[in-house]
């Protein structure tokens, strides 16, 4: 991957893996469905989620599970839209990006 | 290295932060290496980088709160066979624009509280200025109803006065017929007043039918442009 991921791009990623689940889901799984659209160390979520949730985009919820605790992240009003926000944004933003490389735009 | 020492690494690296914050940040990174599995731990570890590494990752984001823009592939990048010469040059330029994104988002929100705090200022200044936009306003509608009145008044009066003469005017005309039997002088000059009356009662209903059809819509015309001119000052002045 030659292109680089902003923060905001990467928040609205995460905010999309997480909208999947209604139930919430945990940081490792986050981790792994965000690696399998993007190129990203497996240390860098933590400051995202930490913010995210300061921002309250996320809630958490602690679950016991296999006979110890594993945190869940939810996305809250704010943060679907925050979400729906970005993908707006993302689609003219691509749609712009992808008619330059076609040539659609042309300026005399 | 093992998840223990990693974490007690870890934990040392982070005196620096609040307790808090530091519980939150061990916590996650234990489920994290528990949830990868035992048999990933020694790759998970290794893919997580160095204690170090990951202290600075984290304190990043709790100091930094406001340039949050952080190389997110970094260690990826860098590893990478494909990795451009130019792409960690750029690196710094390309987090500030698309930094620049978020910013224009929080600039949103105080334009909007400045509006509703526009609002009440408005009801406020409305409520104080009531006596004087309420004189006014009795003013206008004063006028406005004094007018129709004048203008009742006018079709009314000329429109009885019309009648009277007709009905006055056709009396004389017939009580003149027998009068000219024993009195012609009389009834001749009975016979005229009561023509002349009756030409007078003619002219005064005219009078008022052309009050009817012209004036009034003239009049309608002039009061609806009035209230017009005076709403738009009310916006213009509002804006």
């Amino acid at each position: 991957m030659v292109f680089n991921t902003g923060s905001t791009l990467l928040d609205a990623i995460v905010l999309a893996v997480v909208s999947k689940d209604a139930e919430g889901t945990y940081g490792y799984k986050i981790t792994q469905d965000v690696r399998d659209v993007i190129e990203l160390s497996e240390s860098t979520l933590y400051p995202v989620l930490r913010r995210l949730h300061k921002d309250e985009c996320l809630a958490t919820y602690d679950k016991e599970c296999a006979g110890r605790n594993r945190r869940y992240y939810q996305i809250t009003d704010k943060g679907s839209a925050q979400l729906q926000l970005y993908k707006t944004e993302w689609i003219s933003y691509s749609t712009k990006i992808t008619s330059v490389f076609e040539g659609g735009i042309t300026h005399e | 290295m093992s998840k223990n020492e990693f974490l007690d690494q870890l934990f040392g690296l982070l005196s620096d932060i609040s307790p808090e914050e530091r519980d939150e940040a061990l916590a996650y990174y234990r489920e994290y290496i528990e949830d990868a599995g035992l048999e990933n731990e020694e790759a998970i570890l290794e893919e997580l980088g160095t204690p170090e590494e990951v202290a600075t990752e984290i304190k990043s984001g709790i100091f930094n709160k406001n340039n949050q823009d952080i190389d997110y592939a970094s260690n990826k990048v860098k590893n990478s066979p494909e990795t451009y010469s130019s792409n960690n040059q750029n690196n710094q330029q390309e987090n500030q624009s698309s930094y620049s994104s978020s910013q224009y988002q929080q600039a949103n929100a105080p334009q909007k509280s400045s509006n509703t705090a526009l609002i009440i200022l408005a009801v406020i200044a409305a409520i104080l200025l009531s006596p004087v936009w309420l004189g006014l306003l009795g003013t206008i509608f004063g006028v406005v109803f004094g007018f129709f009145a004048t203008i009742a008044g006018l079709i009314f009066g000329f429109g009885f006065a019309g009648l009277i003469c007709l009905f006055v005017g056709v009396i004389l005309f017939f009580s003149g017929f027998p009068t000219i039997l024993h009195n012609p002088l009389a009834g001749v000059a009975l016979i005229g007043a009561g023509l002349v009356v009756t030409a007078l009662g003619i002219l005064f209903l005219l009078l008022t039918g052309w009050f009817c059809i012209g004036v009034i819509p003239w009049a309608i015309r002039c009061i609806s442009n009035l209230v017009h001119r005076c709403s738009n000052r009310n916006k213009e002045a509002r804006v």
